[in-house]
């Protein structure tokens, strides 16, 4: 049995921003994914997991194959491969306004709960509540709130968004982020990626030591 | 006669965001420091230690806590037994004189174990939701020796050795904001006490300072016995808590520009509204007049060996001549003299002294200023999301407005982009490396938001200027950081530095300076262009001695 750690959400967004980093996204989209992971820890979703689950499948070695391959010309969307949920995540809070009144199909989105916080700042800057359906499972935000089933689907599958006039009893917020060890370290592996190994020379050089600091 | 009331403008971010004036910064009564001495003043807080269990070496636990109307908070301290070959302020030490928390309540003997097996590993421990803050300090080897040994034999230490140091201990860090799995500051924030920045910090920095002064007693007795002095409260309160401050803090301006915006913005709103008074009455005179020559006094203290700074403080005390002068021949206070004064000052006087008199200038008109103090802090989570509606072309004039005088200069060369910030596997902190001399660049850090706006500005000349930015940002999401900085500055106009911090010529000693003199830090004393040393409530009062008349001006010296 794995154990489990109580993080705080800033570590839990550091953490996430850099693993993803580390992954090889953009310095935006790390910081997409860092607020994405806090938002579902703040909601007692697991994060954590969903984002180290997702960085293992290496979609930023190819970002391009992983994206919507043009400009939003339908409301339907198709991928080569799986959707990056981080990259559809980001272009969908992007176009909050052009999607407002309309439903939305996205095939093969790989982690969906992922797509989870994005659509809850579609919700934010529309000032509307959707629903998120996948797998026959449903979950409703109005970008405050979400309710979900514990196991929203976590294999890749095809999304529908669409907008709704109420949503049910919302989940409870989290002040704190609770994920599995293992889960931590896949993350922390990542997160290492950005860290330059040190020598003695940048050791000295870098945090620019000359004088004693002894007195 | 001309009966319109004139109101000055805050100064231009173009004119405040130079890391030459920002690094030219001084204390005010904005900052917090101050804002939390007043607050505890006007609350009147109740102090006490309710454990003190120190042995004869020194080694030991204790326990202080500060009662507000509605809530305590406990500062956990822990004191070690150091080797002076461990004894380092750089954040790569692995033990410290002593180490501290501050515990959101009082903590129960559970709570203090749990504590005594994770705070003076520092980083190495864990902290719950219920700690607020992670801390460490290290002795001034040298004052503390001459203070333990002239009270131990019954004097008191020298005046003129506490000045030369200031300090007792330094904190090599201050950590808050859920670090190391403390408390997030969304936890915190609305309590009113805790909304300015930095509060509970400062709290921290304040609670030790007066378990240093304890300490050092305590230490003395153990050596000198029943003759022991006791140390005379004057001598004490010049005593503050010193601080060695690296790169870790620098970048902090660069990623949280809504709150460094809020920082500035406030404190030029209070210049700009005390440069709007068509007068000054007598009363205002003399007390500007006081704080200036208390400050002098204060400046007179103030010592560096670093050359940069050594140069500055020689200009900033040739100013305070100059300004003596022109006070002395000013005999109009009723015609704008406060901006009269500040515009003066923009062709007489250095940057440090422009910055001096603007700070100064805000002592006698609390009423004017004191309530911006609740403007600094960042609420404001919703502009991190991107408005991807808004046009290719309205990004690109928004970067001209932030970037317009980085858009010209060549980044290939290489004094333009000598440096890189990194951030070391060894410490996890950031480090500034030679992006030509080191094989560090593939661990480039996003600190470069000059160079980076301006490769954004350029890929955006080829798209279609109407274009929404969220099919650019499709294509191009190694923007996606300038375009999020792009549409924060719309309502942070002095959330960005303007000037290259990769140049072969920064200085990073500039951006610390800005910082620490928000929280209200005096005698900056560089180390190298990259660490710092100040000191931090020389001269204010220990919690017995708060009071309503003296919690605000205590950083000005009273006499020499």
């Amino acid at each position: 049995m794995s154990g489990r750690l109580d993080l705080s959400l800033n570590e839990v967004e550091g953490l996430a921003k850099r693993a993803a980093r580390g992954a090889g996204y953009t310095w935006g989209l790390a910081e997409e994914a860092g607020k994405a992971v806090r938002w579902m820890c703040v909601h007692g979703l697991d994060g954590v997991e969903q984002l180290a689950t997702l960085l293992q499948l290496s979609f930023a070695h190819s970002p391009a194959k992983h994206r919507p391959a043009s400009s939003l010309k339908g409301f339907v969307w198709h991928a080569n491969a799986q959707f990056c949920p981080l990259s559809v995540g980001a272009y969908l809070s992007d176009s909050a306004q052009a999607l407002k009144q309309n439903k939305l199909a996205i095939h093969r989105v790989a982690l969906p709960s992922l797509l989870l916080p994005f659509v809850a700042n579609m919700a934010l800057q529309n000032k509307q509540t959707f629903a998120i359906e996948c797998n026959s499972m449903v979950a409703r935000t109005d970008g405050i709130n979400i309710d979900v089933p514990e196991l929203f689907s976590n294999a890749a599958s095809d999304v529908h968004i669409r907008s709704i006039s109420s949503m049910g009893e919302p989940r409870a917020i989290e002040t704190r982020a609770i994920a599995k060890t293992e889960e931590v370290a896949v993350l922390q592996h990542y997160a290492h990626l950005t860290y330059a190994p040190a020598t003695e020379e940048s050791r000295l050089l870098g945090a620019g030591t000359s004088l004693s600091d002894n007195d | 006669m001309n009966t319109v009331a004139k109101s000055v403008s805050r100064r231009t971010p173009e004119k405040v965001m130079r890391l030459s004036r920002l690094g030219s910064f001084h204390q005010c009564r904005l900052s917090f420091m101050r804002t939390l001495t007043r607050r505890m003043a006007n609350e009147n807080w109740q102090f006490s230690r309710s454990l003190f269990e120190i042995d004869d070496n020194g080694v030991g636990i204790a326990v202080y806590t500060a009662k507000t109307k509605d809530r305590q908070y406990s500062l956990v301290a822990f004191t070690h037994d150091l080797p002076a070959d461990k004894r380092s302020d750089r954040v790569i030490a692995e033990a410290w004189d002593t180490t501290y928390t501050l515990f959101d309540g009082i903590p129960t003997q559970s709570d203090l174990d749990r504590l005594s097996k994770n705070v003076p590993h520092q980083e190495a421990g864990r902290l719950h939701g219920t700690e607020l803050t992670l801390s460490r300090a290290n002795r001034s080897v040298r004052l503390w020796r001459h203070v333990v040994g002239a009270l131990a034999s019954g004097a008191q230490p020298d005046l003129q050795e506490i000045r030369k140091v200031g300090y007792l201990m330094r904190t090599t860090a201050v950590y808050g904001s859920g670090k190391f799995g403390a408390a997030d500051r969304e936890i915190i924030e609305q309590r009113p006490e805790l909304y300015a920045p930095f509060q509970v910090e400062l709290l921290t920095v304040y609670l030790i300072r007066n378990f240093v002064k304890d300490l050092v007693q305590h230490m003395a007795y153990a050596q000198g016995g029943e003759t022991t002095a006791v140390l005379d409260p004057s001598i004490a309160r010049e005593l503050g808590i010193g601080n060695s401050t690296g790169l870790g803090m620098a970048p902090f301006i660069i990623n949280h520009p809504i709150l460094f915006n809020n920082w500035i913005m406030a404190r030029e709103e209070a210049v700009a509204r005390v440069r709007s008074c068509p007068l000054a009455n007598a009363s205002e005179q003399a007390h500007f007049i006081d704080v200036l020559k208390r400050g002098k006094e204060s400046i007179a203290r103030w010592h560096s060996e670093h050359p940069v700074q050594t140069d500055k403080l020689a200009m900033l005390r040739a100013d305070l001549d100059r300004l003596d002068a022109h006070l002395a021949q000013k005999n109009d206070w009723n015609e704008y003299p406060w901006d009269a004064l500040i515009s003066w000052s923009e062709s007489a006087l250095t940057e440090e002294g422009q910055e001096l008199l603007a700070s100064l200038i805000l002592e006698p008109y609390p009423h004017l200023v004191d309530g911006l103090s609740d403007c600094m802090s960042s609420v404001n989570r919703s502009s991190f999301v991107i408005d991807g509606s808004m046009t290719v072309n309205t990004v690109r004039s928004l970067i001209e407005q932030s970037f317009g005088w980085a858009l010209e200069i060549d980044w290939s060369d290489k004094k333009h982009c000598a440096r890189l910030w990194y951030v070391s596997a060894e410490k996890l902190e950031p480090r500034l490396g030679e992006r030509f001399d080191d094989p560090i660049e593939d661990y480039e850090q996003a600190l470069a938001p000059a160079r980076d706006a301006t490769q954004a500005h350029r890929d955006l000349s080829s798209w279609k200027p109407s274009a929404p930015i969220a099919e650019f940002l499709l294509q191009h999401p190694e923007h996606r950081h300038t375009v999020r900085r792009a549409q924060i500055h719309q309502v942070s106009p002095y959330g960005e530095v303007r000037d290259n911090t990769i140049a072969d010529s920064v200085m990073p000693i500039d951006m610390l300076r800005a910082k620490l003199s928000f929280f209200g830090a005096t005698h900056f004393d560089p180390r190298s262009d990259r660490w710092v040393r100040i000191c931090m409530y020389a001269g204010a009062p220990y919690p017995e001695e708060l009071t309503t008349d003296n919690c605000d001006f205590w950083v000005y010296p009273e006499s020499a």
